[in-house]
């Protein structure tokens, strides 16, 4: 009698992301979050004092921004369709997430050529190991233009 | 082992995963999974599968344990402003 875990040959995999999900309800599973999101964001401003929203462990230990930084306040900012605080709020953030449900579906398999040009550039993990870091540290410099890469 | 549904089989480096979990909740463990998929497909290139399996292993488990750590610190946070919202209640 087989163990359901050795049909593929392989050790039991512990922790498996899951391979063969529907791209359907991945959509829709996210198009739901996104809602979500949106329906909190009229109720509740990150920016207010006593925001419920969790704030940074990295920069209340250091004072400093971490790449994340921002991103609650910035998507408050596109909940209420102001693109250009979102901005303010995290650059990266509001370039590099659009970008997600695209790179996200590509790795469960759902490659349109028409897209492949673009993923196979966006799929290399190298130059974001290094692009995370590097805007990690540009966006604590204090100086003109990389203090505009800071959150607020 | 794992191998994605389409192409020739590419082992997954877990990068969007690492990448989401950086911008998300920025905890550096994000980094470490990014380091950890960036060398997936470059020992996969040279041939060296086991090791890049390997690192595909790591790059998932600390993708994980990005999360994991995010949403402990979001219940710690919430059970903290829960705890004292009721101190402000009962000190009324």
């Amino acid at each position: 009698m087989t163990h359901p875990h050795d049909i593929a040959g392989g050790p039991a995999r512990r922790f498996a992301f899951p391979r063969r999900v529907p791209v359907a309800a991945l959509v829709v599973l996210g198009l739901c979050a996104v809602a979500a999101g949106a329906v909190v964001f009229q109720f509740h401003d990150p920016n207010a004092v006593g925001s419920l929203f969790p704030p940074c462990m990295f920069k209340a230990a250091t004072g400093l921004d971490c790449i994340g930084c921002g991103v609650t306040r910035a998507l408050h900012a596109l909940a209420h369709g102001d693109l250009m605080r979102a901005l303010e709020m995290n650059p990266l953030a509001v370039l590099v997430l659009p970008l997600m449900p695209f790179m996200l579906l590509d790795t469960f398999g759902w490659r349109p050529a028409a897209l492949q040009p673009v993923m196979r550039i966006l799929m290399r993990a190298k130059p974001w190991m290094v692009l995370l870091p590097a805007y990690w540290i540009a966006r604590n410099l204090p100086w003109w233009p990389f203090s505009w890469l800071a959150a607020g | 082992m794992s191998v994605p549904p389409t192409g020739n089989s590419r082992i997954p480096s877990h990068m969007v995963w690492a990448i989401l979990t950086t911008l998300l909740c920025c905890l550096p463990f994000g980094i470490v999974s990014i380091v950890f998929a960036a060398k997936v497909d470059g020992l996969q290139a040279a041939g060296d599968i086991a090791g890049a399996q390997e690192a595909s292993n790591k790059a998932k488990m600390w993708a994980m344990i990005a999360a994991g750590s995010g949403v402990v610190a979001g219940i710690l946070w919430f059970a903290l402003v829960g705890l004292s919202m009721m101190g402000q209640m009962s000190g009324m």
